[in-house]
């Protein structure tokens, strides 16, 4: 049985089902709630209806279309949307001891070539932030807004990678620079 | 004597197959490609702690020792501990087991009720209206998905008319003095209704179907007619005579139909959120837990094998035509 020092007190935990908590009522930051039970519902429209409906409360780790719930939360009064800026991120880690990947220019040139614009609207439908670092904006102390903004530009790209001596092909194909090798192993 | 001839040389058969599928799962689960622990180990483990929890799980072993500690456990029921939750798999599986049994079983007897009353009266009214529009709706509740059905279901009855639940197989936060107070409590029967509905109306095609193929073969039979030259009532004709002799089949498909059962149903325990052996087995398989996939799997083979042996008992006993001496 799980022991803490926080606002709530653990109950039950019946697996695939639900988790059952119980608020502290003389703990110094005492919730308002005196119960919270977390259920595990993993049909998404489910959850939808059951938001509409009343029977749960509070929807968090909605993993549907964002839109859907924010269309719901305009058409009906008793329903509020909350969005925040988190403090995670979604990346695309490459593996730096490997050529073309060990050349910076090269990184730089890949981050010039996304879109990330498009990602946003497509993808997150504009719930999300574009990142220049690893450091999310929530975290105002520490984030940096002078970082430089390595925007989409694919003729950018292409100019970054000849000036790092990276060549095309006849047929277009990015070729290392001179005396650079990959072996596959 | 040739009865229990029988009956031990099936029973013989059952167990050689469920030893096979033993095997089977023995074989697949460690021959395959890349690391057994891999759900179990953290990538921050050195080379020393991994050939220790090898030895651990005996899995430096030669894979006849290996072979021959599975099937020692197999027969105790140890199996170990799940790699995900490291709680026994027996408490994992148990768990769920009865939920996914209640569902499946109370679905498969609702349609096999509705099924055999249906196909009686698909087959005793051929010709007419009733088996013209019977038979394309029976076909279509066969071929509709169930995850669509399930979520009409839950569209019209639980969110919009609000009879019954979204989901789940209690209220949140309830709490049961035990497994047994739980399962008979009208909290629980408010859960199973719209599940097992939805279930009973996909499984109910295959009883239905069946019955009237087996009822028409049945009225073309002798015995028929001369019933009907005897001057029988023609409702005592259909009923006590065509019905009851084209039951057979319909028996041995319920009595396999209980074995699938057990397999759970995923589509259904992912639409109502009914926390049953599907989904976990699924969970495990995904999450390389491979202690509770081997449970569960040796489990659901071990009931299906021993469904058939029973089906098979059961149409000897029902029918004295099958003979059961060696031909």
């Amino acid at each position: 049985m799980p022991v803490g020092s926080g606002p709530f007190k653990f109950v039950q935990w019946k697996k695939s089902e639900e988790i059952v908590l119980e608020g502290v009522s003389d703990h110094f930051a005492a919730p308002k709630m005196r119960r919270w039970v977390l259920r595990i519902v993993p049909n998404v429209e489910a959850a939808l209806g059951g938001l509409r409906t009343g029977e749960i409360n509070f929807l968090a780790n909605y993993s549907g279309d964002p839109q859907i719930l924010a269309k719901m939360a305009q058409d009906n009064r008793s329903i509020t949307l909350v969005s925040t800026m988190d403090v995670g991120m979604r990346f695309l880690a490459f593996n730096m001891r490997r050529p073309p990947f060990d050349s910076a220019a090269f990184r730089q040139a890949l981050n010039m070539a996304t879109n990330k614009r498009a990602i946003r609207s497509v993808v997150y439908k504009n719930f999300a932030a574009i990142a220049d670092s690893f450091v999310s904006p929530a975290l105002e102390f520490w984030y940096n807004a002078e970082l430089p903004k390595w925007e989409y530009n694919i003729g950018a790209a292409r100019e970054h990678l000849a000036k790092a001596g990276f060549q095309w092909d006849r047929d277009g194909r990015l070729l290392y620079p001179q005396g650079k090798t990959e072996t596959l192993k | 004597m040739k009865r229990i001839a029988f009956v031990l040389s099936r029973f013989l058969q059952t167990v050689l197959v469920l030893l096979l599928v033993a095997t089977m799962l023995f074989l697949i689960f460690r021959l395959m490609p890349g690391n057994p622990l891999v759900a179990y180990l953290d990538p921050t483990f050195t080379e020393d702690m991994e050939r220790q929890l090898r030895a651990q799980f005996g899995l430096d072993k030669p894979l006849h020792v290996q072979y021959a500690l599975f099937l020692r456990n197999a027969v105790r029921g140890e199996f170990g501990n799940s790699f995900f939750t490291r709680e026994p798999v027996n408490e994992v599986i148990w768990t769920v087991l009865p939920n996914t049994l209640l569902l499946t079983l109370s679905a498969l007897l609702l349609a096999y009720a509705v099924g055999i009353a249906g196909g009686a009266l698909l087959a005793a009214r051929r010709g007419t209206w009733i088996e013209h529009w019977g038979i394309p709706a029976v076909l279509a509740t066969r071929a509709a998905p169930e995850f669509w059905v399930g979520m009409l279901a839950l569209a019209i009855f639980s969110f919009s008319l609000q009879w019954f639940p979204l989901g789940g197989a209690t209220s949140p936060g309830s709490v049961f003095a035990s497994n047994w107070t739980r399962i008979f409590s009208v909290d629980f029967l408010q859960h199973l209704a719209l599940p097992a509905l939805t279930l009973a109306l996909y499984l109910q095609g295959l009883p239905t179907l069946l019955m009237r193929n087996s009822m028409l073969e049945v009225m073309d039979e002798d015995f028929i007619t001369f019933a009907r030259m005897r001057g029988l009532p023609e409702r005592t004709v259909v009923l006590r005579h065509a019905a009851r002799n084209a039951l057979l089949p319909v028996v041995t498909a319920f009595a396999l139909g209980i074995g699938y059962s057990i397999g759970g149903n995923v589509i259904i325990e992912t639409v109502f959120s009914w926390p049953g052996l599907g989904r976990t087995l699924v969970r495990a398989v995904a999450a390389k837990d491979y202690p509770v996939a081997q449970a569960a799997f040796l489990m659901i083979a071990a009931v299906m094998i021993f469904m058939n042996f029973v089906a098979d008992l059961f149409y000897s006993l029902l029918d004295p035509r099958v003979s059961y001496e060696r031909r």
